[in-house]
């Protein structure tokens, strides 16, 4: 019923030129220097209605009529960085990052699309902003989610629709790793993020990130971390 | 405060057989209605009443709408602010032994009539 307030704007989470970012992958922390970037947005996204009391029958990924992934950088040479709010504020939107695979589970049953654990409705991200912190996507090429919906209310929606504010941003991937040590042991100022979650895994790196990045480096993140410094 | 993606607007007709208007309330929410109109459709006076009632309970009069001239009409709020209040709030339907027990709203006149009712269920 009431808009939440949020501690901090999203917007403010949105990296600039020069920053660092480490995304956590199940295979090792990736890290780049971000050269550039560039907003966008898809707002109106729309999920749809859903029924009383019922869920999408279908997981959605985001796409154009043409098929094309909004959330999904094109190319290799972007990484996407995303937010969004959700309308109306009772839809419960459920998220599966990389698609199949359910996140924000609390519980060790898998999560349901029609309980009351790990989702985002309204409320909690409104759909004019500022969106929560829970609905961060970071996204490289060939990696991207897919979402449902759930109603829990006994009046039908006539339309769920989703605000995503999008970052896209240019960048040099580390490979010095005097460097890459000092972010990973926050000695230097920079993001890290779990890429989709940590349960089960983050999302496992793709073939093309892994190649760029090397087998070496992300095993060498992965001591770092381990052992800090 | 209300909240305009939230809200929902239904119309249901009423008559002098007391009858279920919209669904139930759910489970862990209560029912918020920020305004009401009530319009007489008997041509003479009508009484209405809404009602809440937790199937295999009591029923609750939640308040009547006195149209003492034929064909009126009964608005509160005239407008709906930004910041209002809910002018009723009712109790959602709850959970007896694993059970989902309902409740809904009621209404019932002397004669036909319309009933508009801007709501939210929240929690």
């Amino acid at each position: 019923m009431q808009t939440a307030l949020m501690k901090e704007s999203h917007e403010n989470l949105f990296l600039k030129e020069g920053y660092l970012l480490a995304l956590q992958f199940a295979q090792g922390y990736a890290c780049f220097r971000i050269l550039g970037w560039e907003p966008s947005n898809v707002k109106p996204y729309s999920l749809g209605a859903v029924a009383a009391v019922s869920n999408l029958a279908a997981w959605n990924e985001i796409v154009d009529a043409g098929g094309r992934r909004y959330l999904m950088p094109p190319q290799e040479s972007w990484i996407y960085h995303s937010f969004y709010g959700v309308n109306k504020p009772k839809a419960r939107v459920f998220f599966q990052y990389p698609t199949r695979q359910d996140r924000m589970n609390l519980v060790a049953v898998q999560r349901t699309i029609t309980g009351d654990v790990g989702y985002v409705d309204g409320e909690m991200s409104p759909f004019d902003g500022p969106f929560a912190l829970k609905t961060q996507i970071f996204a490289v090429h060939e990696l991207y989610p897919a979402f449902n919906c759930y109603n829990p209310l006994n009046d039908a929606m006539d339309n769920v629709m989703l605000n995503f504010e999008v970052m896209r941003y240019s960048y040099v991937i580390i490979k010095n790793r005097d460097l890459i040590r000092e972010i990973l042991t926050l000695r230097r100022p920079g993001r890290l993020h779990t890429v989709a979650g940590i349960d089960p895994e983050p999302a496992r790196i793709p073939d093309w990130l892994s190649d760029l990045v090397g087998k070496g480096l992300l095993d060498y993140s992965q001591t770092v971390i381990e052992e800090g410094s | 405060m209300v909240d305009k993606r939230g809200l929902q607007s239904e119309r249901y007709p009423v008559t002098a057989v007391v009858a279920i208007i919209g669904s139930a309330i759910p489970v862990n929410m209560r029912r918020y209605i920020y305004r009401v109109k009530v319009q007489d459709d008997s041509g003479a006076p009508n009484l209405v009443e809404l009602q809440s009632l937790l199937v295999g309970g009591v029923p609750v009069v939640v308040d009547q709408f006195r149209l003492a001239v034929a064909d009126e009409t009964y608005v509160d709020p005239d407008e709906l602010k930004e910041d209002a209040l809910p002018i009723y709030i009712i109790p959602g339907s709850t959970v007896v032994a694993g059970a989902t027990v309902a409740r809904n709203l009621r209404a019932i006149g002397t004669g036909n009539a319309s009933l508009l009712l801007e709501y939210e269920d929240s929690e």
